[in-house]
């Protein structure tokens, strides 16, 4: 039996819903735009250029050592040292200043953290990207040894990553599509850094507009449409439960030619009752991203059509027939 | 000798999860170092392809490195009918397997209270568990992930424009930049590798020919990292 609106336990509070939410227009982006960004990026990368090449998603540039790619459908630009990315023989790393919180993750301490974010923002400055982020922050990455039982026998700090994010009419960009990513490992010091690869995206905002929302009903018709499982859920026990729910427009990744960002949810949660055989059920996660404006309505303030997705089956009518 | 992959997907009304583990196959299939020999869907995803079942070929053993789209959480992901999960008789890489991928949400979590030693008992000649820390995301054009993912890992090696550079990275930064591009900065890559004296798989590529088995005095890695 197909689960309804009232079979979900929202554990966090949804966002404020609005009767009608901004929709954004991109322009299609121009891969020339791009030549200086490439250059400025293999010089702080020392990268050298032993030429320009074609490649499935747009056009690259480098040599062996390292590479700057340019997505023609977004502009993206992705980059790395090709060297650095296999210059260490494990994950550890080894930084000047970290510190250890109560659930076991490892956090660099503030000043180097102020640090690393502020040699970021330099490089982005220098090589003309990330204006007008609305937020930026510090990942580290985290790595862990066990031994042949399972036992943790070590842990600690790996790369740190800086991180903008973006927004656009009020609303953030949620998804893959906006963001600017900057991966360091320490240099010998522990506190300089140096930048082992990089990644860029985000699209011009060309035009604005206004759509209606659909009602939450609908909005989850989709997620609760699945089956899960061959056998579905178990009658009576299915339940799905919200434990993250963020609104925003979606950005799609940096290989989609996205014309229109339009609000979404981003919701992860759990489904309980989901039947695996004979009196047996299991709980599986989930993130899944909900259209919040209705088709028609997009179409009406002139942002229909539908993705090709690739590999889709295109079925026509032969010439003549 | 070309390296076997493969592909298992259930879509659960979503298609993007089909072409998310066969756009790893394909991409890989068309190079001459591989071969796509495996490709089950939806009703041909099998328990016995993951858990050794007596009387039964264990499918995944029959290549290198698979990509497998499948709902998941922290103890387990979902087959065909059933689940495949810590507590079974879970093998990868009996004979063959040493590279396993799936976006199944959760499945290499770790944190104090809930250790992803979880899985190496699964672990028999596999070297990598590729996947994610927490949930990873559907219907926010993922469909991609696993031809981003073969094309970082070899593709761009031995792709016609290698007389002008050739992208060599491990396997694991090829999962991190596949990610990268489909999964917002809230979802966390991870993996769970196995290494010994012997065979050391940090630095390891997929697109070597088969290297040796961390089999005997091993020890395990897991590293997470934004996407």
């Amino acid at each position: 039996m197909p689960l309804t609106f009232k079979d979900i336990d929202f554990k966090v509070e949804l966002p404020d819903i609005p009767a009608t939410a901004p929709v954004v227009g991109h322009a299609a982006p121009c891969a020339r735009d791009r030549h200086e960004t490439t250059r400025a990026i293999a010089e702080v990368l020392q990268i050298d250029f032993k030429g320009t090449a074609q490649v499935p998603h747009g056009y690259a540039v480098g040599s062996d050592r390292g590479q700057v790619e340019v997505f023609s459908a977004s502009g993206a630009v992705r980059a790395r040292n090709a060297e650095r990315l296999a210059a260490y023989s494990d994950e550890r790393r080894e930084w000047s200043e970290v510190e250890r919180d109560d659930s076991g993750t490892w956090r660099l301490g503030d000043e180097l953290t102020r640090h690393v974010i502020d040699h970021g923002r330099e490089i982005l400055h220098r090589v003309g990207l990330g204006d007008g982020a609305s937020g930026v922050d510090l990942s580290l990455g985290q790595w862990a040894r066990l031994d042949d039982d399972g036992k943790e026998v070590d842990s600690g700090p790996g790369r740190a990553t800086v991180r903008l994010s973006y927004a656009a009419e009020g609303l953030a960009l949620i998804g893959p599509g906006a963001k600017t990513n900057l991966h360091f490992d320490p240099a010998e010091d522990g506190r300089r850094v140096v930048l082992a690869r990089m990644f860029h995206v985000r699209r011009d905002v060309a035009a604005t507009g206004e759509v209606a929302m659909q009602s939450l009903d609908e909005a989850f018709a989709g997620l609760l449409a699945q089956s899960w499982s061959s056998h579905g859920i178990r009658e009576g026990e299915g339940r799905i439960t919200i434990t993250a729910a963020t609104l925003g427009l979606l950005a799609l990744p940096a290989d989609v030619l996205q014309t229109f960002a339009a609000p979404a949810l981003m919701v992860e949660g759990q489904i309980s009752g989901v039947e695996v055989g004979k009196d047996e059920t299991v709980s599986v996660r989930f993130g899944q991203y909900v259209p919040l404006a209705h088709p028609k309505a997009l179409a009406e303030a002139g942002y229909g059509g539908v993705q090709l997705e690739p590999g889709s089956l295109v079925r026509g009518r032969t010439r003549g027939q | 000798m070309a390296k076997y992959v493969g592909s298992w997907w259930i879509r659960d009304g979503i298609d993007g999860r089909r072409l998310e583990a066969e756009g790893f196959a394909s991409t890989l299939g068309g190079l001459s170092q591989f071969d796509w020999t495996q490709n089950h869907g939806e009703s041909d995803v099998r328990e016995s392809d993951f858990v050794t079942t007596t009387g039964t070929t264990q499918r995944s053993d029959g290549v290198d490195a698979m990509q497998m789209s499948s709902h998941g959480w922290t103890d387990g992901f979902l087959v065909w009918g059933g689940s495949v999960t810590t507590s079974e008789a879970v093998d990868f890489g009996k004979s063959d397997l040493e590279i396993f991928a799936t976006h199944a949400c959760d499945l290499l979590e770790h944190s104090s209270s809930n250790s992803v030693g979880r899985w190496i008992p699964a672990f028999q000649r596999l070297h990598y568990m590729l996947g994610f820390h927490n949930s990873s995301y559907s219907g926010g054009g993922q469909n991609s992930r696993g031809t981003w993912f073969a094309m970082y890992a070899a593709w761009l090696y031995y792709w016609s424009g290698s007389w002008l550079f050739r992208v060599d990275m491990p396997v694991r930064e090829a999962w991190a930049e596949a990610n990268e591009i489909v999964e917002g900065s809230n979802v966390q890559w991870a993996y769970l590798r196995a290494e010994s004296p012997d065979a050391p798989t940090y630095n390891e590529r997929l697109r070597v020919a088969e290297t040796t088995d961390p089999v005997t005095s091993r020890s395990f890695w897991t590293a997470r990292g934004t996407c």
